[in-house]
């Protein structure tokens, strides 16, 4: 089996996509791997942005890929990376409801998993240390948001998606959608008002005119 | 009205937070900043809140993505390992899948027996539930007749009085550890005339034991028959007559009074009527003629106990299973 473990190079298009998928049910692993090829990342980042813990995060996407090749059938059309989102949502609030029944905490606060850090179009090296500092603010803040709304700010704020798929890969309607990324916002903005030698100064300004 | 008021309060409602979204966004259309303006002019701190909020989205909106460390191509062998750590728990839970509503009846069972255990717990405390004339039902009169007439032979609780000596107090724990089998044999030997016509017969032992027991050292001589000679009572006469059983009494009756004048406390012979009046209401009443309802209700308890486990248990595996 040639699996290709490099990114996609080609856009895939939505044809391509469901011709993928009837490959998929017929049992075809190369196919199906294109696919995953295609939303590892965004898998990945969102399952990682929710857990909070790199090798959990692994192990879920993994195990949301093996699902999502065994359960293909059950796919009815839609958004298909909005279906392995519900997957991968479902893996990740299960994990999070064990650990929390156990009393865990798999969170190493110690730890930064988020190697990214916010982009600055200046090379100013004082600059890069506050956007990471900003980074693990923003991802503490994150941390201490219901899984609900972790995941409607994860998915719009963070990763981009629309409220549609969003909705769809979370299983609420639009409306819901709206309301919990409404307060979510609301809550990260009182997180961030917290610490606010790390904020831009856009979002300082207020406190200092008054 | 009402309705109709709620469906205004939330249409604006929502039509706020579609607004404050859009407006946060960027993406507000000429309405919907009118209304956040109008939003604004009537709380002044929302103006604030909003461009920290449009902020904080721009920071959010400028982290890096994440990339997949490795890749997570899905190989034969690891859908063939899956599938193998399919427990059968999860095959069943598959069948749930489609109604999943189905997958709460075990609940569903499962608290409704936990109610009736309730229940019946409640009702046996408050006495509106009993237990049922079944086989326990029986032993237990059984018992109380053996008591009852083993008490108007051996009367223990006289037996156990100041009185009485080491020796009688002896003699009561050897009859009491035979009581069943040295009472059931008493009205079995009375009819037999051998037996009660003599002296030392298990009639005449069994009736004047605890009697002579009560006079005190003298009957130190008399020792109880032995539990093997008393174990040849046919199992016939396990539950004796209430002419049987007053006969017995009677006799005893003739050979305490004799003995009347030696005792200053405790009459046997109103203790052993005492018995009989209580064998005669209590242990040949059917147990069943009690004012509540009855029934087994330890058996009913435990099985439906053990059902509530069981159905919750099964729940709880299928909700596991099923991951969710």
């Amino acid at each position: 089996m040639s699996v290709a473990s490099t990114r996609s190079s080609f856009k895939m298009t939505s044809f391509d996509e469901q011709r993928l998928i009837q490959l998929t049910r017929d049992g075809d692993y190369d196919a199906f791997n294109r696919l995953v090829v295609e939303y590892q990342d965004a898998v990945f980042g969102v399952v990682l942005r929710m857990v909070r813990n790199r090798a959990t995060a692994e192990d879920i996407t993994q195990d949301t890929f093996i699902s999502a090749f065994r359960k293909i059938s059950s796919y009815r059309g839609g958004i298909f990376r909005a279906w392995l989102f519900r997957i991968a949502k479902n893996s990740s609030l299960d994990h999070l409801r064990k650990i929390a029944r156990r009393g865990e905490t798999s969170i190493d606060e110690d730890i930064v998993y988020f190697s990214e850090t916010v982009k600055d179009d200046s090379q100013d090296p004082e600059a890069d240390a506050l956007n990471a500092e900003l980074a693990r603010l923003i991802e503490h803040c994150m941390g201490g948001l219901s899984d609900d709304h972790r995941f409607a700010m994860v998915m719009i704020d963070v990763e981009g998606y629309q409220y549609d798929e969003a909705a769809d890969a979370i299983g609420v309607s639009i409306g819901t959608v709206k309301s919990r990324l409404n307060r979510a916002r609301a809550r990260m903005r009182d997180c961030v008002q917290q610490d606010r030698e790390l904020l831009p100064v856009s979002m300082r300004l207020y406190d200092k005119e008054n | 009205m009402v309705r109709k008021f709620l469906n205004r309060v939330i249409s604006r409602k929502d039509l706020s937070i579609d607004a404050i979204n859009a407006f946060v966004e960027g993406n507000a259309s000429a309405d919907e900043i009118q209304l956040v303006e109008r939003l604004i002019r009537d709380d002044a701190s929302l103006e604030r809140d909003l461009s920290t909020q449009q902020a904080l989205r721009s920071v959010l909106g400028r982290i890096e993505k994440i990339e997949a460390p490795r890749s997570y191509a899905v190989t034969p062998e690891m859908v063939a390992a899956a599938e193998g750590h399919d427990s059968l728990l999860s095959r069943v839970a598959e069948l749930f899948a489609p109604q999943r509503k189905l997958a709460l009846a075990p609940a569903a069972i499962g608290v409704i027996a936990a109610v009736g255990v309730a229940l019946l717990t409640i009702g046996d405390a408050t006495g509106i539930v009993d237990q049922s004339s079944s086989s326990q039902g029986e032993s237990f009169s059984t018992a109380e007749i053996s008591e009852s007439a083993d008490g108007g032979a051996s009367s223990p609780g006289v037996a156990g009085s100041p009185g009485s000596s080491d020796s009688s107090a002896d003699m009561f724990t050897t009859e009491k550890a035979s009581s069943s089998t040295a009472a059931t044999a008493a009205p079995s030997a009375a009819a037999a005339p051998e037996f009660d016509s003599a002296d030392d017969s298990v009639v005449a032992e069994s009736a004047e034991a605890p009697v002579a027991g009560l006079v005190g050292p003298d009957t130190d001589s008399q020792e109880p028959e032995p539990p093997s000679l008393m174990m040849e009572a046919p199992t016939n006469a396990l539950i004796p007559d209430v002419d049987e059983a007053a006969s017995v009494a009677g006799s005893l009756d003739q050979d305490s009074s004799l003995q009347q004048a030696q005792r200053d406390s405790i009459s046997p012979v109103d203790s052993s009527e005492a018995e009989l009046a209580y064998a005669e209401d209590t242990a040949f009443e059917p147990a069943s003629s009690n004012d509540g309802i009855s029934l087994p209700l330890w058996q009913l308890q435990a099985a439906l106990a053990a059902l509530a486990i069981a159905a919750i248990g099964a729940w709880a595996g299928l909700r596991r299973a099923r991951g969710g």
